[in-house]
Protein backbone atom coordinates (compact mmCIF):
# COMPACT_ATOMS: atom_id res chain seq x y z
CA UNK A 1 0.00 0.00 0.00
CA UNK A 2 1.37 3.35 -0.96
CA UNK A 3 0.41 6.46 1.39
CA UNK A 4 2.72 8.68 0.14
CA UNK A 5 0.19 10.80 -1.67
CA UNK A 6 -2.05 10.66 1.70
CA UNK A 7 0.96 12.67 2.93
CA UNK A 8 0.20 15.71 0.42
CA UNK A 9 -3.30 15.78 2.18
CA UNK A 10 -4.85 18.09 4.06
CA UNK A 11 -6.80 17.45 6.59
CA UNK A 12 -8.89 19.12 8.89
CA UNK A 13 -9.85 18.49 12.65
CA UNK A 14 -13.54 18.45 11.57
CA UNK A 15 -12.72 15.89 8.34
CA UNK A 16 -12.30 18.61 5.56
CA UNK A 17 -10.17 16.80 3.01
CA UNK A 18 -8.24 18.92 0.06
CA UNK A 19 -5.82 17.07 -1.98
CA UNK A 20 -3.69 20.45 -3.57
CA UNK A 21 -2.48 18.13 -6.88
CA UNK A 22 -6.00 17.67 -8.13
CA UNK A 23 -8.09 20.21 -6.50
CA UNK A 24 -10.30 17.84 -5.31
CA UNK A 25 -12.01 17.76 -1.86
CA UNK A 26 -13.85 15.22 0.34
CA UNK A 27 -15.30 15.11 3.61
CA UNK A 28 -14.85 12.04 6.13
CA UNK A 29 -16.82 11.57 9.15
CA UNK A 30 -14.71 10.90 12.83
CA UNK A 31 -14.17 7.01 11.69
CA UNK A 32 -12.46 7.97 8.50
CA UNK A 33 -10.63 11.12 10.15
CA UNK A 34 -9.13 8.42 12.20
CA UNK A 35 -8.56 6.02 9.61
CA UNK A 36 -6.70 8.92 7.21
CA UNK A 37 -4.51 9.76 10.08
CA UNK A 38 -3.48 6.21 11.01
CA UNK A 39 -2.53 5.94 7.37
CA UNK A 40 -0.44 9.13 7.32
CA UNK A 41 1.21 8.26 10.33
CA UNK A 42 2.39 5.08 8.87
CA UNK A 43 -0.07 2.85 10.87
CA UNK A 44 -0.65 -0.74 9.86
CA UNK A 45 -4.11 -2.01 9.83
CA UNK A 46 -4.04 -4.01 12.95
CA UNK A 47 -3.45 -0.47 14.98
CA UNK A 48 -5.37 1.37 13.24
CA UNK A 49 -8.25 -1.21 14.17
CA UNK A 50 -6.55 -1.04 17.54
CA UNK A 51 -6.79 2.59 17.53
CA UNK A 52 -10.69 2.83 16.50
CA UNK A 53 -11.22 0.34 19.29
CA UNK A 54 -9.41 2.88 21.92
CA UNK A 55 -11.84 6.12 20.48
CA UNK A 56 -15.14 4.31 19.38
CA UNK A 57 -17.43 2.23 20.42
CA UNK A 58 -16.87 -1.23 18.35
CA UNK A 59 -18.90 -3.69 18.73
CA UNK A 60 -17.96 -6.31 15.94
CA UNK A 61 -14.64 -6.68 13.66
CA UNK A 62 -14.27 -3.50 11.81
CA UNK A 63 -11.60 -4.80 9.22
CA UNK A 64 -14.30 -5.08 6.54
CA UNK A 65 -15.14 -1.71 6.82
CA UNK A 66 -11.49 -0.73 6.58
CA UNK A 67 -10.84 -2.73 3.76
CA UNK A 68 -13.99 -0.96 2.05
CA UNK A 69 -12.35 2.66 2.98
CA UNK A 70 -8.90 1.89 1.87
CA UNK A 71 -10.80 0.30 -1.47
CA UNK A 72 -12.21 4.06 -1.78
CA UNK A 73 -8.89 6.10 -0.65
CA UNK A 74 -7.30 3.71 -3.68
CA UNK A 75 -10.57 4.58 -6.32
CA UNK A 76 -9.91 8.21 -5.42
CA UNK A 77 -6.50 7.63 -6.69
CA UNK A 78 -5.54 8.81 -3.08
CA UNK A 79 -3.87 5.74 -2.14
CA UNK A 80 -1.98 3.90 -4.40
CA UNK A 81 -2.06 0.15 -4.43
CA UNK A 82 1.19 -1.34 -4.66
CA UNK A 83 0.52 -5.01 -3.89
CA UNK A 84 1.35 -5.34 0.17
CA UNK A 85 -0.93 -4.99 3.16
CA UNK B 1 7.27 53.11 -12.14
CA UNK B 2 5.75 56.91 -12.06
CA UNK B 3 3.33 57.92 -8.85
CA UNK B 4 0.17 57.03 -11.28
CA UNK B 5 0.42 54.81 -13.95
CA UNK B 6 -2.74 55.35 -16.50
CA UNK B 7 -3.53 51.87 -17.96
CA UNK B 8 -6.21 51.19 -20.78
CA UNK B 9 -8.00 47.81 -20.68
CA UNK B 10 -9.68 45.79 -22.94
CA UNK B 11 -12.45 43.23 -22.91
CA UNK B 12 -14.53 44.26 -20.00
CA UNK B 13 -17.43 42.53 -19.93
CA UNK B 14 -18.83 39.74 -17.84
CA UNK B 15 -21.14 38.21 -19.49
CA UNK B 16 -22.34 34.38 -20.24
CA UNK B 17 -18.32 34.54 -21.52
CA UNK B 18 -17.19 36.30 -19.62
CA UNK B 19 -13.90 38.15 -20.65
CA UNK B 20 -10.23 38.62 -18.94
CA UNK B 21 -10.56 42.55 -18.45
CA UNK B 22 -12.37 43.27 -15.14
CA UNK B 23 -9.40 40.06 -13.34
CA UNK B 24 -6.61 42.46 -15.23
CA UNK B 25 -8.29 45.36 -13.76
CA UNK B 26 -8.47 43.88 -10.10
CA UNK B 27 -5.08 42.65 -10.10
CA UNK B 28 -3.97 45.98 -11.09
CA UNK B 29 -6.13 47.98 -8.28
CA UNK B 30 -4.72 45.13 -5.57
CA UNK B 31 -1.30 45.80 -6.38
CA UNK B 32 -1.16 49.92 -7.30
CA UNK B 33 -4.26 50.94 -5.67
CA UNK B 34 -4.84 54.99 -5.89
CA UNK B 35 -1.82 54.62 -8.01
CA UNK B 36 -3.48 53.66 -11.17
CA UNK B 37 -5.65 55.09 -13.40
CA UNK B 38 -8.17 52.51 -15.39
CA UNK B 39 -9.43 53.62 -18.72
CA UNK B 40 -11.88 51.03 -19.99
CA UNK B 41 -11.87 50.13 -23.85
CA UNK B 42 -15.35 49.03 -24.62
CA UNK B 43 -16.84 47.53 -27.81
CA UNK B 44 -20.60 48.32 -26.90
CA UNK B 45 -22.22 50.51 -24.75
CA UNK B 46 -23.59 47.65 -22.57
CA UNK B 47 -20.04 45.93 -21.79
CA UNK B 48 -20.76 45.28 -18.00
CA UNK B 49 -18.06 46.86 -16.67
CA UNK B 50 -19.04 50.31 -18.06
CA UNK B 51 -21.72 50.44 -14.98
CA UNK B 52 -19.49 48.12 -12.57
CA UNK B 53 -18.70 50.34 -9.83
CA UNK B 54 -14.62 50.78 -8.80
CA UNK B 55 -13.43 49.35 -11.55
CA UNK B 56 -12.67 52.06 -14.31
CA UNK B 57 -11.74 55.70 -13.75
CA UNK B 58 -12.58 56.26 -17.32
CA UNK B 59 -14.15 54.78 -20.41
CA UNK B 60 -14.32 54.91 -24.19
CA UNK B 61 -15.86 52.92 -26.77
CA UNK B 62 -13.46 51.91 -28.96
CA UNK B 63 -13.97 50.26 -33.14
CA UNK B 64 -13.96 46.54 -33.06
CA UNK B 65 -10.74 44.97 -33.94
CA UNK B 66 -12.20 44.12 -37.53
CA UNK B 67 -12.23 47.68 -38.40
CA UNK B 68 -9.14 47.51 -39.10
CA UNK B 69 -5.44 48.84 -37.59
CA UNK B 70 -5.83 52.40 -38.50
CA UNK B 71 -9.18 53.30 -36.99
CA UNK B 72 -8.23 51.30 -33.96
CA UNK B 73 -4.74 53.59 -33.46
CA UNK B 74 -6.87 56.67 -34.72
CA UNK B 75 -8.97 55.91 -31.65
CA UNK B 76 -6.54 55.36 -29.43
CA UNK B 77 -4.88 58.11 -30.14
CA UNK B 78 -8.28 60.30 -29.72
CA UNK B 79 -8.24 58.42 -26.27
CA UNK B 80 -4.23 59.65 -25.69
CA UNK B 81 -5.18 63.22 -26.56
CA UNK B 82 -7.59 63.31 -23.84
CA UNK B 83 -6.33 61.22 -20.88
CA UNK B 84 -2.89 60.12 -21.72
CA UNK B 85 -1.85 56.69 -21.40
CA UNK B 86 1.21 54.73 -20.00
CA UNK B 87 0.25 51.59 -21.25
CA UNK B 88 -2.55 49.42 -22.55
CA UNK B 89 -3.33 45.69 -22.01
CA UNK B 90 -5.45 44.27 -24.83
CA UNK B 91 -7.67 41.63 -23.12
CA UNK B 92 -9.17 39.17 -25.97
CA UNK B 93 -7.32 36.81 -28.63
CA UNK B 94 -8.63 38.75 -32.10
CA UNK B 95 -7.38 42.12 -30.96
CA UNK B 96 -3.72 41.09 -31.00
CA UNK B 97 -3.22 40.76 -34.99
CA UNK B 98 -4.61 44.88 -34.53
CA UNK B 99 -2.04 45.69 -31.51
CA UNK B 100 0.37 43.93 -33.16
CA UNK B 101 0.49 45.97 -36.13
CA UNK B 102 0.01 49.26 -34.04
CA UNK B 103 2.38 48.20 -31.41
CA UNK B 104 5.16 50.56 -33.48
CA UNK B 105 3.18 53.88 -32.91
CA UNK B 106 2.06 52.72 -29.87
CA UNK B 107 5.74 52.96 -28.21
CA UNK B 108 6.60 56.15 -30.05
CA UNK B 109 3.76 57.85 -28.28
CA UNK B 110 4.34 56.35 -24.86
CA UNK B 111 2.22 53.72 -24.86
CA UNK B 112 3.30 50.86 -24.05
CA UNK B 113 2.40 47.13 -24.50
CA UNK B 114 3.86 43.38 -24.18
CA UNK B 115 2.46 41.17 -26.30
CA UNK B 116 3.28 38.17 -28.16
CA UNK B 117 5.24 38.25 -31.45
CA UNK B 118 3.62 37.16 -34.52
CA UNK B 119 5.62 33.97 -34.83
CA UNK B 120 4.82 32.82 -31.29
CA UNK B 121 0.91 33.89 -31.96
CA UNK B 122 1.36 31.43 -35.37
CA UNK B 123 3.27 29.10 -33.20
CA UNK B 124 0.98 28.26 -30.55
CA UNK B 125 -2.53 28.09 -32.95
CA UNK B 126 -4.46 25.07 -32.99
CA UNK B 127 -3.53 23.83 -35.80
CA UNK B 128 0.15 23.96 -34.53
CA UNK B 129 -0.33 22.22 -31.70
CA UNK B 130 0.98 19.00 -32.50
CA UNK B 131 4.21 20.21 -34.03
CA UNK B 132 4.76 22.50 -31.07
CA UNK B 133 3.73 19.29 -28.46
CA UNK B 134 6.52 17.49 -30.31
CA UNK B 135 8.91 20.45 -29.88
CA UNK B 136 8.22 20.01 -25.73
CA UNK B 137 8.22 16.96 -25.59
CA UNK B 138 4.57 16.93 -24.45
CA UNK B 139 1.47 14.39 -26.39
CA UNK B 140 -1.27 16.56 -27.75
CA UNK B 141 -4.82 14.94 -29.33
CA UNK B 142 -4.27 13.73 -32.76
CA UNK B 143 -5.62 17.03 -34.60
CA UNK B 144 -7.01 17.69 -38.36
CA UNK B 145 -8.24 20.57 -40.33
CA UNK B 146 -11.55 20.33 -41.74
CA UNK B 147 -12.45 22.18 -44.47
CA UNK B 148 -15.96 20.41 -46.22
CA UNK B 149 -18.60 18.49 -43.88
CA UNK B 150 -17.89 15.41 -46.81
CA UNK B 151 -14.39 14.56 -44.60
CA UNK B 152 -16.35 14.50 -41.00
CA UNK B 153 -17.18 10.53 -41.90
CA UNK B 154 -13.63 9.19 -42.09
CA UNK B 155 -12.78 11.25 -39.55
CA UNK B 156 -15.38 9.06 -37.37
CA UNK B 157 -13.35 6.67 -38.78
CA UNK B 158 -9.86 7.75 -38.03
CA UNK B 159 -10.41 9.21 -34.99
CA UNK B 160 -13.80 7.24 -33.27
CA UNK B 161 -16.87 8.66 -31.78
CA UNK B 162 -16.95 10.55 -29.84
CA UNK B 163 -14.24 13.55 -31.37
CA UNK B 164 -13.92 17.31 -30.76
CA UNK B 165 -14.75 19.24 -33.36
CA UNK B 166 -13.21 23.35 -32.58
CA UNK B 167 -13.33 26.84 -34.40
CA UNK B 168 -9.72 27.52 -35.20
CA UNK B 169 -10.07 30.45 -32.83
CA UNK B 170 -12.75 29.76 -30.83
CA UNK B 171 -16.18 27.76 -29.59
CA UNK B 172 -15.86 23.77 -29.07
CA UNK B 173 -18.07 20.74 -29.10
CA UNK B 174 -18.20 16.94 -28.54
CA UNK B 175 -19.56 15.17 -31.55
CA UNK B 176 -20.86 11.63 -30.04
CA UNK B 177 -21.57 10.82 -34.13
CA UNK B 178 -22.06 11.54 -37.67
CA UNK B 179 -25.36 13.55 -37.41
CA UNK B 180 -24.53 15.36 -34.39
CA UNK B 181 -21.04 16.29 -36.33
CA UNK B 182 -22.65 17.58 -39.33
CA UNK B 183 -25.21 19.49 -37.36
CA UNK B 184 -22.25 21.08 -35.04
CA UNK B 185 -19.65 21.55 -38.00
CA UNK B 186 -22.70 23.71 -39.94
CA UNK B 187 -22.89 25.21 -36.48
CA UNK B 188 -19.43 26.36 -35.72
CA UNK B 189 -18.38 27.00 -39.27
CA UNK B 190 -21.27 29.26 -39.03
CA UNK B 191 -20.04 31.23 -35.91
CA UNK B 192 -16.05 31.32 -36.53
CA UNK B 193 -15.61 30.21 -40.49
CA UNK B 194 -13.28 26.85 -41.65
CA UNK B 195 -11.62 25.55 -41.56
CA UNK B 196 -12.54 23.87 -38.45
CA UNK B 197 -10.27 21.72 -36.31
CA UNK B 198 -11.29 17.56 -35.46
CA UNK B 199 -9.21 16.21 -32.33
CA UNK B 200 -9.21 12.86 -30.94
CA UNK B 201 -11.30 13.32 -27.74
CA UNK B 202 -9.03 11.93 -24.76
CA UNK B 203 -10.87 11.02 -21.58
CA UNK B 204 -9.40 12.48 -18.44
CA UNK B 205 -9.18 15.73 -16.08
CA UNK B 206 -8.85 19.36 -17.25
CA UNK B 207 -6.54 21.70 -15.64
CA UNK B 208 -6.11 25.35 -16.77
CA UNK B 209 -2.12 27.38 -15.95
CA UNK B 210 -2.38 30.86 -16.44
CA UNK B 211 1.47 32.36 -16.95
CA UNK B 212 3.08 34.86 -18.18
CA UNK B 213 6.32 35.07 -20.16
CA UNK B 214 9.05 37.51 -20.43
CA UNK B 215 9.74 36.65 -24.30
CA UNK B 216 13.01 35.36 -23.56
CA UNK B 217 11.63 31.85 -22.66
CA UNK B 218 11.03 32.87 -18.96
CA UNK B 219 8.08 32.32 -17.11
CA UNK B 220 7.82 34.68 -14.64
CA UNK B 221 4.75 33.12 -12.84
CA UNK B 222 2.22 30.67 -12.91
CA UNK B 223 -0.84 29.45 -11.43
CA UNK B 224 -2.33 25.79 -11.83
CA UNK B 225 -6.67 25.49 -11.18
CA UNK B 226 -9.23 22.96 -11.84
CA UNK B 227 -12.53 24.09 -13.04
CA UNK B 228 -15.29 23.42 -10.21
CA UNK B 229 -18.31 24.59 -11.79
CA UNK B 230 -19.01 24.77 -15.41
CA UNK B 231 -21.26 27.47 -17.68
CA UNK B 232 -23.31 25.70 -20.69
CA UNK B 233 -20.33 26.71 -22.83
CA UNK B 234 -17.56 25.24 -20.71
CA UNK B 235 -16.39 28.04 -19.55
CA UNK B 236 -14.93 28.31 -15.61
CA UNK B 237 -17.43 29.92 -12.93
CA UNK B 238 -15.70 28.57 -10.21
CA UNK B 239 -12.60 26.84 -9.62
CA UNK B 240 -9.28 26.28 -7.13
CA UNK B 241 -5.68 26.39 -7.43
CA UNK B 242 -3.60 23.46 -7.37
CA UNK B 243 0.03 22.57 -6.55
CA UNK B 244 0.86 20.09 -9.32
CA UNK B 245 4.48 20.26 -10.15
CA UNK B 246 3.99 18.38 -13.89
CA UNK B 247 1.27 20.80 -14.91
CA UNK B 248 3.77 23.72 -14.23
CA UNK B 249 6.72 22.05 -15.58
CA UNK B 250 4.49 21.62 -19.08
CA UNK B 251 3.86 25.25 -18.95
CA UNK B 252 7.60 26.54 -18.04
CA UNK B 253 8.72 24.38 -21.16
CA UNK B 254 6.03 25.37 -23.39
CA UNK B 255 6.77 28.94 -22.37
CA UNK B 256 10.56 28.75 -22.89
CA UNK B 257 10.18 26.66 -26.73
CA UNK B 258 7.60 29.26 -27.58
CA UNK B 259 9.62 32.15 -26.01
CA UNK B 260 6.03 33.84 -24.67
CA UNK B 261 6.16 37.12 -24.55
CA UNK B 262 2.58 37.99 -22.17
CA UNK B 263 0.12 36.49 -20.76
CA UNK B 264 -1.32 32.78 -21.58
CA UNK B 265 -3.75 30.27 -20.38
CA UNK B 266 -2.66 26.55 -21.26
CA UNK B 267 -5.39 24.39 -21.55
CA UNK B 268 -4.46 20.54 -20.08
CA UNK B 269 -5.46 16.97 -19.80
CA UNK B 270 -4.53 14.96 -17.53
CA UNK B 271 -5.73 11.06 -19.28
CA UNK B 272 -6.30 7.75 -16.41
CA UNK B 273 -2.57 7.31 -16.37
CA UNK B 274 -1.74 10.72 -15.75
CA UNK B 275 -0.32 11.34 -18.84
CA UNK B 276 -0.70 15.22 -19.74
CA UNK B 277 -1.80 16.47 -23.19
CA UNK B 278 -1.96 19.90 -24.44
CA UNK B 279 -5.38 20.74 -25.68
CA UNK B 280 -5.10 24.33 -26.24
CA UNK B 281 -3.07 27.88 -25.81
CA UNK B 282 -5.16 30.95 -25.41
CA UNK B 283 -2.76 34.26 -26.01
CA UNK B 284 -4.08 36.37 -23.42
CA UNK B 285 -4.80 35.94 -19.59
CA UNK B 286 -7.95 34.16 -19.00
CA UNK B 287 -10.98 35.58 -16.97
CA UNK B 288 -10.26 33.79 -13.94
CA UNK B 289 -6.76 35.33 -13.98
CA UNK B 290 -7.88 37.61 -10.58
CA UNK B 291 -7.94 34.07 -9.12
CA UNK B 292 -3.89 33.97 -9.80
CA UNK B 293 -3.80 37.15 -7.97
CA UNK B 294 -5.35 35.58 -4.81
CA UNK B 295 -3.11 32.88 -4.78
CA UNK B 296 -0.52 35.35 -4.68
CA UNK B 297 0.58 35.79 -7.84
CA UNK B 298 -0.57 38.75 -9.77
CA UNK B 299 0.56 38.13 -13.28
CA UNK B 300 -1.24 41.49 -14.74
CA UNK B 301 0.87 43.46 -12.56
CA UNK B 302 4.00 41.32 -13.94
CA UNK B 303 2.68 42.08 -17.18
CA UNK B 304 2.76 45.79 -16.54
CA UNK B 305 5.81 46.06 -15.12
CA UNK B 306 7.33 43.98 -18.23
CA UNK B 307 5.78 47.06 -20.47
CA UNK B 308 7.03 49.43 -18.45
CA UNK B 309 10.68 47.85 -19.02
CA UNK B 310 11.04 47.18 -15.27
CA UNK B 311 12.88 43.82 -13.74
CA UNK B 312 10.11 41.64 -13.06
CA UNK B 313 11.71 38.65 -10.81
CA UNK B 314 10.17 35.32 -10.55
CA UNK B 315 6.83 34.90 -8.72
CA UNK B 316 6.63 32.46 -5.60
CA UNK B 317 4.64 29.26 -6.61
CA UNK B 318 0.84 30.23 -5.96
CA UNK B 319 -1.40 29.02 -2.60
CA UNK B 320 -2.74 25.69 -3.61
CA UNK B 321 -6.86 25.48 -2.10
CA UNK B 322 -7.84 29.22 -3.35
CA UNK B 323 -11.17 28.41 -4.61
CA UNK B 324 -13.25 31.27 -6.47
CA UNK B 325 -16.82 31.51 -7.65
CA UNK B 326 -18.17 33.93 -9.97
CA UNK B 327 -21.05 36.28 -8.98
CA UNK B 328 -22.81 37.57 -11.59
CA UNK B 329 -25.20 40.47 -10.24
CA UNK B 330 -26.95 43.47 -11.99
CA UNK B 331 -24.73 46.91 -12.04
CA UNK B 332 -27.20 49.84 -13.05
CA UNK B 333 -26.21 52.81 -15.15
CA UNK B 334 -28.39 55.97 -15.78
CA UNK B 335 -29.72 57.70 -19.26
CA UNK B 336 -26.92 59.97 -19.15
CA UNK B 337 -24.09 57.28 -19.00
CA UNK B 338 -25.39 55.60 -22.19
CA UNK B 339 -26.21 59.26 -23.90
CA UNK B 340 -22.53 60.21 -23.39
CA UNK B 341 -21.29 56.63 -24.14
CA UNK B 342 -23.33 56.91 -27.16
CA UNK B 343 -22.61 60.20 -28.53
CA UNK B 344 -19.35 61.20 -27.53
CA UNK B 345 -18.05 57.78 -26.99
CA UNK B 346 -16.94 58.15 -23.14
CA UNK B 347 -18.40 58.07 -19.67
CA UNK B 348 -15.93 60.12 -17.28
CA UNK B 349 -16.06 58.71 -13.37
CA UNK B 350 -14.92 62.32 -12.52
CA UNK B 351 -16.49 65.76 -12.06
CA UNK B 352 -17.42 67.67 -14.59
CA UNK B 353 -15.52 70.59 -15.23
CA UNK B 354 -17.91 74.02 -14.62
CA UNK B 355 -19.46 75.55 -16.85
CA UNK B 356 -17.64 78.65 -17.90
CA UNK B 357 -19.49 81.84 -18.96
CA UNK B 358 -18.79 83.94 -22.39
Amino acid sequence: MDTSHLGLLAISDTGFVFDPRTGHSYTVNSTGLTLLRGLKQGLTLPQIRDSLGATHDCSYDVSTDLGTFIKTLENYQLLGNSGQG
Amino acid sequence: MKNTITVAVTGIHLGENPQPGPGVIRSLREALGDRVRIVGLAYDVLDSSLYAPALLDEAFLVPYPSAGPVAYLKRLFEIQQQIPLDAVIPCLDLELPVFQEIEGELVAHGVQTFLPRREELANRAKDRLPELARCVGIQTPETHSVFEDHALASLGDRLGFPYVLKGLHCGAEVVRGLGDAMSQFRSLAGKWGLPLLAQRYVEGEEFDVVCLGDGHGRMTGAVAMRKTLLTRMGKAWGAVTIDDPDLLDTARRVVRTLRWRGGCELELLRDKKGGIHLIEINPRFPAWVYLATAAGVNLPYGLLRLALGEEVCSFDKGRAGVICVRHAMETTGTLEDMDALLTQGTRSSLTPPPMTHA
